[in-house]
């Protein structure tokens, strides 16, 4: 099978826009009795600028298609690439390094560290990349000043709203020099008015220059997004406006 | 059916979600207690031995506990067996026991038992395995663990020599070190003049019978104490009444150590789980069911692991117990008995967690109209009145043992509940130090916050930290103080071997002895004599007013300053020569005090200076004045000391052998070596071994939670970029946080206590350096495996 091609009208090798780039990535999972293809030959890019909605059903593989483009797992087949540095081939240090200064991660309720502070956990990755503590915090201000919550930093994640939680996973997704954004079910666990916000932010931040890239259930992601992809037994493909109610 | 769905609730909740780890310290406390229990029981006697090595196959023993030098001219030996015989009806058999130092230089102690015709030793449990019975005085038969071999003369050890004509070995015994002689071998010894040249030897005689009722004892009691005053002095053993149980004889260890010791673990397992517990809590009550069912159901649900953990922990002590027979065998020397049955560590356990879930549980009812939402969100430390206020109590108790009651024990027990007290505060006091230290770089930060955010956690590793070290410090410190107090009295001069030797009212022996000693004493050493001063009326001299403080004489300034081992300044040598006295560091003034009537006598000297003189002297002497001086002062020398400084080893071995062949006991000269080592006795070792035990099973469990719970936060912290190792090393820094604060409190405030404790009871902190040294060390490079083995499983 042709491996899908999803890359929104130019070729999968890269041009200077181009910040991740999947090429006919699988991932197979072996158990005694079977295989089990959790992502199936998929070619993809995200570029600057762009802001991807990942939608499908529950256990389609999306997650684990997250997982592959963040360097969190490795294909078993395929190459996956942020820049130029081919992360599909390099050792657990080289792709968490990766992660710590271009990705920033969003996970549903924000997974924040329950001891840290909100301005804590929004530096925490500057701090983990060797920045001063006051160039941290500054950025990680900056960064909750960005989602809305300048006045909330010396508050713990127990102190704050589900919505705020996921507020400050994003902020601590941007703070620092990033340059990608990959969110996992950053909506699961919020209303509906919450959920737009968080997907205006995300448009608001693709079109500031990351790249975004979001998986979600939400229909409402669709209408933020540049480019909607529909996943359906690990394997991906376009999806328009109008089908959008089949995803 | 409703009853039906309570109880599967609380089998459901029951079960250990978050891991086995939080009720391991139960079950280690229970494997050691009943370990300890078995151990220690049965290292007693069964009933059977008892009867054998104790009584000789009778049941009855009487023993004359007045120090006999000889037999009957001193003591109606006769008269009282046949009063024996007569109470009890049955024939009487004696023994004369007493202690005889085989070797003074190895201070080789045996005991030595003779027994009359009518007694075979077989009775007492002893065969023959090499050569033969003996058969006439100063013949002996020895057991193996003595290490004398067949044919072997012993000399020294009384005044005539003894011949090694048989081995024997008891399998009831089997490291007791004992000679067996002939019947009239004591008799045989010149009498009186032996106990000159043997002035500790000495015997006490006992009578073995059958018939040991109560009504016999009241008889045997009655019948002496009518006619003799020294009556008091004798005891009376029965079978039933000896051989008493270590638990017995050791009742505060399980009364004040095993309960409270479950109680807690208990309590802290508790409170490891009081999160999950309030959760669960809160979701029945979200259901439907009310506070008080709803805290039952949930306390019961805690209750039912907790009581499982004690039981596979006493069943595991209990087994282990089987496994560990030879060790047993090895410490107590002899076989021994069965293994017990442990319902004594199971009761004890089992009440100690009772306790501990019945404070819980009242606790969780009293505050279950309470529980709400606000339980179930995270939080920070929850500040509990009812502990501060136990705190405050305990403290008090624990001030109250140390100032009022001044004994060692006291000290003991109050360095214990020190570590209670540490336990009841840990969550304020991380809180407290974590508001310091979480500065500095995000893992330092982060590994601050997770001991304080848990104080549960944090109160369980410090306290066993603390508890682990805490009173093993107090504890060696004030072994090793006594030691030091021991050696102090001997008033032995740093890095110098000395002989000493009193003086006795046989002046013949006292020439013998001074003649033999200096004649192999080296040319390089000293002789001073320090006579006791005493007034023409008997009184004595001391230093001030309040009665404090020796004074001795020397008969010149040279044997001051050989005692000394150092030269006194000109000062000192003017004042002394001119009638004055020299004082040690804490005494002044021209005046000293006799003592004899109801109130001191002052008495003047001719000038008083002050000389910094070693200070283990200056704690025995206050000063020092010349015997022209004391004569001038109408002050009389009366027996005294010998202090013959400079002692090596060969010449203290030399004088022993010189003594020996004079046929005088070698140990009525003391010889001293500068250094005495810190020995720990094996039931020492066993308490040490055991606080350490319970300590690093405490703390592997804790660091074990807290890697599990770390593990459970590494996925978000591993997808954000922070690697393997700084995972791990945060977990280090947790573990090293929690221990290093457990240590040095533990460590400090047991020091500080022992420190009170001994100031209390007049003796100075010495520390065990090298000992506690090498106990940290140890339990440390414990942990450190443990931490290893964890931090392996954080970072993969």
């Amino acid at each position: 099978m042709a491996p899908a091609n999803l890359n929104h009208g130019v070729g999968i090798s890269s041009d200077a826009h181009t910040v991740i780039r999947a090429d006919g990535v699988s991932r197979v999972f072996e158990t005694p009795s079977e295989q089990i293809f959790g992502v199936r030959n998929v070619s993809l890019t995200v570029r600057r600028g762009e802001f991807v909605c990942l939608m499908g059903p529950s256990g389609c593989g999306k997650s684990t298609l997250l997982g592959l483009l963040a360097g969190l797992d490795v294909p078993t087949e395929g190459d996956v690439a942020f820049g130029e540095k081919r992360i599909s081939h390099a050792s657990p240090e080289e792709r968490a390094a990766i992660r710590l200064r271009d990705i920033g991660m969003v996970f549903q309720e924000g997974q924040l560290i329950p001891e840290f502070t909100a301005l804590e956990n929004a530096a925490f990755p500057l701090e983990l990349l060797g920045w001063s503590k006051s160039e941290s915090f500054a950025a990680g201000s900056k960064a909750l000043d960005q989602v809305g919550l300048s006045n909330q930093g010396k508050r713990f994640p127990s102190e704050l709203s589900g919505g705020q939680r996921q507020r400050v996973g994003i902020a601590r997704a941007i703070s620092g020099p990033r340059q990608a954004i990959i969110a996992d079910e950053p909506t699961g666990s919020l209303d509906h008015s919450n959920s737009i916000a968080i997907f205006r932010l995300f448009r608001e931040l693709a079109e500031s220059g990351y790249a975004v890239i979001v998986a979600t259930h939400d229909l409402a992601a669709s209408s933020f997004a540049h480019r909607t992809l529909r996943m359906t037994d690990g394997a991906v493909e376009p999806v328009s406006v109008e089908n959008l109610e089949s995803v | 059916m409703k009853l039906r769905a309570y109880v599967r609730a609380v089998a459901k909740l029951s079960r250990l979600r978050s891991g086995v780890w939080w009720t391991l310290p139960i079950a280690t406390v229970a494997v050691l207690l009943t370990l300890s229990s078995s151990v220690l029981t049965r290292s007693d006697l069964t009933p059977e031995a008892n009867r054998i090595l104790n009584f000789g196959g009778q049941d009855t023993a009487v023993y004359f506990n007045e120090y006999i030098p000889t037999t009957d001219e001193d003591f109606d030996l006769s008269g009282s067996t046949a009063e024996l015989r007569g109470a009890s009806g049955n024939p009487v058999c004696t023994e004369i026991n007493a202690f005889v130092q085989a070797d003074s230089r190895s201070g080789q102690t045996f005991s030595y038992r003779e027994f009359d015709d009518s007694c075979s030793p077989r009775a007492w449990g002893y065969e023959l395995s090499t050569g033969r019975w003996p058969e006439g005085p100063g013949e002996i038969v020895v057991t193996e663990a003595t290490g004398l071999r067949l044919g072997q003369v012993v000399q020294g050890a009384t005044p005539d020599e003894l011949r090694v004509v048989g081995i024997v070995s008891n399998l009831i015994a089997l490291r007791s070190q004992v000679l067996i002689a002939a019947t009239g071998t004591w008799r045989s010894w010149e009498w009186p003049n032996a106990a000159s040249s043997f002035p500790r030897l000495s015997a006490t005689v006992i009578a073995y019978t059958t018939g040991g009722s109560a009504d016999v004892v009241a008889n045997f009691y009655g019948a002496r104490a009518q006619d003799d005053p020294r009556a008091a002095l004798i005891e009376v053993a029965t079978l039933g009444s000896s051989g008493q149980s270590n638990l017995g004889r050791f009742p505060f260890l399980y009364l004040w150590i095993a309960v409270p010791l479950t109680m807690l673990s208990a309590l802290l397992a508790l409170g490891l789980r009081g999160k999950y517990l309030t959760s669960r809590n809160a979701l029945l009550r979200f259901q439907g069911i009310t506070p008080r069912l709803s805290a039952t159901i949930v306390q019961l649900s805690a209750f039912v692991p907790m009581v499982v953990a004690a039981v596979l922990g006493v069943v595991a002590g209990w087994l282990i117990g089987f496994g560990i027979t030879p060790i047993v065998e090895w410490i107590a020397g002899r076989v021994a008995g069965p293994v017990q049955a442990p319902l004594d560590p199971v009761l004890r356990t089992l009440s100690g967690v009772v306790l501990a879930w019945v404070a819980s549980f009242v606790a969780a009812i009293l505050r279950s109209s309470a529980t709400g939402r606000r339980a179930v969100a995270d939080g920070a430390v929850s500040r509990s009145t009812t502990r501060q206020v136990v705190a405050i109590f305990v403290t008090g108790i624990s001030i109250f043992l140390l100032v009022a009651v001044r004994d060692v024990i006291s000290v003991i027990a109050s360095t214990m509940l020190f570590v209670v007290v540490l336990s009841l505060t840990a969550p304020e006091i991380v809180l407290w130090l974590s508001r310091i230290f979480d500065r500095g770089s995000p893992g330092n930060r982060l590994a601050w916050r997770r001991v304080s955010l848990r104080p549960a956690v944090a109160a369980m590793g410090l306290t066993a930290a603390a508890f682990a070290f805490g009173p093993v410090v107090g504890f060696s410190v004030i072994l090793s103080s006594n030691i030091a107090f021991q050696n102090d009295t001997a008033r032995l001069p740093p890095s110098e071997g000395q002989a000493l030797y009193y003086l006795s009212n046989d002046s013949e022996i006292d020439e013998l002895v001074t003649r033999l000693v200096a004649s192999q004493a080296g040319s390089d050493s000293s002789m001073v004599y320090l006579p006791m001063l005493q007034t023409s009326d008997g009184g004595g001299v001391v230093a001030t007013a309040e009665g404090f403080g020796a004074l001795e004489a020397v008969a010149t300034v040279a044997d001051l300053e050989n005692l000394l081992g150092a030269p006194l300044s000109d000062d000192s040598v003017d004042v002394l020569e001119s009638g004055g006295v020299v004082w040690g560091p804490e005494y002044e003034g021209t005046t000293i005090w006799t003592y004899g009537g109801e109130t001191l006598q002052p008495l003047s000297v001719d000038g008083a200076v002050t000389e910094s003189f070693d200070e283990r002297w200056a704690r025995s002497s206050a000063g020092f004045i010349l015997q022209s001086t004391a004569d001038d002062l109408g002050l009389d020398s009366v027996g005294g000391v010998l202090v013959f400084g400079g002692i090596d080893d060969a010449e203290a071995n030399a004088i022993g052998d010189a003594l020996i062949n004079q046929r005088i006991d070698p140990s009525i000269v003391r010889t001293y070596r500068a250094e005495d080592p810190y020995a720990i006795t094996p039931f020492q070792w066993g308490l040490i071994g055991s606080a350490g035990l319970v300590g690093i099973g405490v703390l592997a469990a804790t660091m074990r939670g807290s890697a599990n719970a770390l593990r459970l936060q590494s996925p978000a912290l591993l997808a954000l970029g922070a690697s393997r190792e700084w995972l791990g090393r945060v977990y280090l820094r947790e573990g090293a946080a929690t221990l290093s604060v457990g240590v040095v409190l533990g460590c400090i405030g047991s020091l500080l206590i022992t420190a009170i404790g001994l100031a209390q009871l007049g003796l100075e902190v010495t520390v065990p350096f090298l000992f506690l040294g090498l106990y940290v060390l140890t339990l440390l490079l414990g942990l450190a495996l443990v931490a290893l083995f964890e931090f392996s499983r954080v970072r993969n």
